[in-house]
């Protein structure tokens, strides 16, 4: 009997799986992944002796319940203790917080220095606002093992101590305050983070920061960000996302690689799609300016060299200048310098997640 | 193909399992070669050729050894050098033309020999051979069918990585398999045990291996030990859980093979190690090197001789590279020392201790093992004993070692006779055949999500 039902059911599992890719379409996109599947084997991989790999990675693209079966896994390395192997770990309180990045020293100072060479050439004054990692903010929370492996400490040291740019001092605040200041599903800072980086930049810039209630806040509920899909924790309950918008600003932005103007910096309509954090500037964009039409006649330009923790930073320091250029450093290929001439700019603030500085920020940009 | 692939657990094993148990007696043992050769040719379209043509020529030169016929021994010595050959050419032309070429820098120096290691070449070569002798010394018939001999050879389940299954043991079965459904029912469960070993364990503490190991002079003392003990359970839950998911493959399809691993950590000797570990190689060479050698019927001197020998052979069989080399001859030499006098050394130690000192022994002896290169081989034996690699531990390696104990301590516990001793016990139960059935399809199900996993791959660098 026994023997019957063992065999039954091993075949069983053997024969569905290929009856479901016969009977069902093949899948193109992976919404968790954000990426497209492999393409169905070419016979020409036969050439180059590719076809097995080729077909082997098609049908591990192709396997149903694949989201289930990585998060099975996910789940069984996470509660066999062997986390330190993920890119992602999970603290006692639910956060999923990326894992110390393997940082070098050397990368941090080659960027500092050219930071401060900006800085001397154009004249303006250069604020780095480096954002710590959850992980370092919320170490507390974290096995001791892995809490100990976080480095941002002599990373943050050897911003304080790099001559000729302004650090924005945030560990500190962060460090006493900021545990909740992260989303659990995401590595961004909520609005709250944002906020609290806003009035230290400002502080440290001499500019006066606008009170917490003088921007609308709203929220939208079922956020799930990107370290959940790294992670394949589908279990870690969703975020609120917080979305901060200036009371009185007449708001106009436009794009380097697109034509047209908006009136808004929010673009509501990337709700619908599986990535929400595009709300924000509709995302990534080489040079993004926004101008304010209701600022004092003697506010500044600002321009903000950032990757996407920018992206939450602009909307609050929006009332504050009458433009603020947004450069990306991943798809702008010009040089920071020119964009200071071209737009008049008196003042640059390098906003970035602390290990990204060192590994994202193309240093040929700063010439 | 490997067993733990989706190419083959969705597609190879469902369509073969199924043709071979529905065709007709008749048709059965042809459409299992074809099935292996295409199995073969999935990953070595071309060399398959040549297996091919192995396998004719000592099917061939099988009637010429057989019975009385005239020049027997010419034949046996002409099939014997032209395997050995096959051998040297596919696997040791490299070793032997970078080892020149070390010697005699000068002219050669720009030249480089690239043959490709046919896969699983080792392995029939070995299975030929043992039929020819086989044939030869009149323990076996001359096979007349070369479907069934071709069958033999090339039989999926062990091709690529063993058992190395001798003619002798499969003779009888080749004409007549088991196909009762209590038979495949135990080579499910043993391919699913051998699945397991191979998915959760071995590529899970390989893992922290490869990460150790990629750290030398920064992982302290104890991260070194560490290391090696992963590597030491990675090495043997990967072989014998492909032995497992072969002998399994095997019993589906009808076919006993011989026990390849009988959990070698638990030995108390280095000759029990051996007893243990890759019994059907250590079989082999007993039987077909060590014994017509003289084995130990000549005396002491002949016994170290024939064993230095068994041993050279049996190291460069792992692999060309004279690493390999190293460590058939610390097993050689190690053999012949309990042999003298360590043997009754050991045995006045507890148990307890014997075993541990053999699982160092054998774990050191993966460490010579898996560099290839001797001078990463040095500074790696140089961090066990804290050379250059200051400290028991470091903040990095502590998160790692702490982080896989837990894994490490059921590699530990899954390298002894524990769980079957256990599950025999639980056997008379009747609840358990159903708990059995339940941890079965779970173990499947985590396998399945580890494979899945390699390939899960989120694209989110845009969102940084």
């Amino acid at each position: 009997m026994m023997d019957i039902v063992t065999v039954g059911l091993f075949l069983l599992a053997l024969l569905l799986v290929p009856l479901y890719w016969l009977l069902f379409p093949r899948r193109t996109f992976s919404d968790s992944e954000r990426r497209y599947l492999a393409e169905p084997p070419k016979l020409t991989s036969l050439k180059d002796w590719s076809f097995d790999d080729a077909v082997e990675t098609y049908l591990a693209d192709q396997l149903p319940g694949r989201d289930a079966l990585v998060g099975l896994n996910a789940y069984t390395v996470l509660l066999s203790g062997r986390q330190v192997s993920q890119d992602i770990w999970r603290d006692r309180e639910g956060y999923l917080v990326e894992a110390p990045l393997q940082v070098a020293p050397e990368q941090l100072q080659k960027r500092l220095g050219r930071m401060a060479a900006l800085g001397e050439r154009t004249g303006l004054p250069v604020y780095v606002m480096a954002v710590p990692s959850t992980g370092y903010v919320r170490r507390g929370t974290l096995p001791r093992a892995l809490a100990a492996l976080y480095r941002d400490d002599s990373l943050l040291g050897q911003i304080a101590d790099a001559p000729g740019i302004r650090p924005v001092p945030l560990a500190e605040t962060f460090l006493q305050q900021g545990q909740s200041w992260y989303y659990r599903t995401d590595h961004h800072w909520t609005g709250e983070g944002a906020y609290a980086a806003y009035r230290l930049f400002m502080k440290t810039a001499g500019h006066q920061a606008l009170p917490y209630d003088a921007y609308y806040h709203h929220t939208v509920a079922g956020y799930v960000g990107s370290t959940r899909s790294r992670s394949a924790l589908w279990l870690t309950a969703p975020d609120v996302l917080t979305i901060d918008e200036p009371m009185d600003a007449a708001v106009t932005l436009s794009f380097s690689d697109e034509e047209g103007t908006y009136p808004s910096l929010f673009f509501y309509d990337h709700l619908k799609e599986y990535d929400w954090y595009p709300l924000f500037l509709d995302g990534n964009h080489p040079v993004t300016l926004v101008d304010n039409g209701s600022a004092p006649e003697d506010a500044p330009t600002l321009l903000l060299v950032k990757d996407s923790f920018g992206n939450t930073l602009a909307p609050l320091l929006v009332p504050s200048y009458r433009r603020i250029v947004l450069v990306d450093p991943r798809y702008y290929r010009g040089s920071v310098a020119d964009l200071c001439a071209q737009y008049q700019a008196e003042e640059i603030l390098f906003c970035y997640s602390l290990e990204r500085i060192c590994t994202d920020l193309n240093l040929s940009i700063l010439k | 193909m490997v067993f733990s692939s989706l190419t083959f657990l969705f597609i190879f094993l469902p369509v073969t399992l199924l043709g071979y148990r529905l065709l007709p007696k008749k048709l059965r043992i042809g459409f299992l070669l074809l099935a292996s050769l295409l199995f073969y040719a999935w990953g070595e379209p071309l060399y398959v050729f040549l297996m091919i043509g192995s396998i004719l020529v000592n099917w061939g030169i099988g009637f010429k050894v057989t019975g009385d016929g005239p020049h027997r021994k010419a034949w046996l010595v002409l099939s014997v050098a032209l395997n050995l050959l096959l051998l040297l050419i596919f696997k040791y032309t490299g070793l032997l033309w970078d080892t020149v070429k070390g010697l005699f820098p000068a002219p050669l120096s720009e030249k480089a020999v690239a043959i490709r290691l046919p896969i699983g070449i080792s392995f029939f070569t070995f299975q030929i051979m043992s039929y020819v002798i086989d044939v030869y010394r009149g323990k076996a018939k001359a096979q007349r069918s070369p479907v069934l001999f071709g069958a033999y050879v090339s039989m999926f389940p062990q091709l690529i990585a063993g058992p190395i299954v001798r003619y002798v043991d499969i003779e009888a079965q080749l004409d007549d398999p088991d196909l009762s459904l209590s038979g495949f029912a135990q080579g499910v469960g043993l391919f699913l045990v051998g699945l397991g070993k191979k998915v959760l364990l071995a590529n899970g503490v390989a893992v922290l291996w490869r990460e150790l190991a990629a750290m030398p002079g920064e992982t302290g003392v104890l991260g070194a030990w560490v290391g090696l003990v992963a590597y030491t359970f990675q090495i043997y839950f990967d072989f014998s859980g492909y032995s497992d998911m072969a002998c399994g493959l095997g019993r589906m399809l009808g076919f006993r093979f011989v026990e390849n691993f009988h959990y070698p950590y638990i030995a108390e000797s280095v000759t029990d190690f051996w007893r243990r570990w890759h019994i059907s190689l250590s079989t082999w060479f007993r039987e077909y090197v060590y014994i017509p050698l003289g084995g130990n019927r000549r005396g002491l001197k002949r016994q170290i001789l024939n064993l230095l020998i068994v041993w050279t052979l049996t190291g460069l069989w792992h692999g060309a590279s004279w690493n390999f080399l190293l460590w058939g001859l610390y097993y050689g030499v190690l053999l012949i020392l309990e042999k003298l006098f360590l043997g009754r050394v050991l045995q006045k130690l507890p148990r307890f201790l014997r075993r541990l000192l053999t699982f160092l022994i054998a774990a050191m002896g993966w460490g010579i093992f898996y560099f290839t290169d001797f001078a990463a081989l040095g500074t790696f034996f140089g961090s066990l004993v804290g050379v250059g690699n200051p400290g028991l531990v470091t903040a990095r390696s502590w998160a790692w070692v702490l982080g896989y104990a837990p894994l490490l301590l059921v590699c530990a516990v899954a390298s002894t006779p524990l769980g079957a001793e256990l599950d025999r016990r639980l056997s008379e139960k009747k609840v358990w055949s159903w708990v059995r059935l339940l941890l079965g399809a779970g173990l499947f199900l985590l396998c399945l999500g580890a494979l899945a996993s390699q390939s899960y791959n989120p694209f989110i660098y845009f969102r940084f």
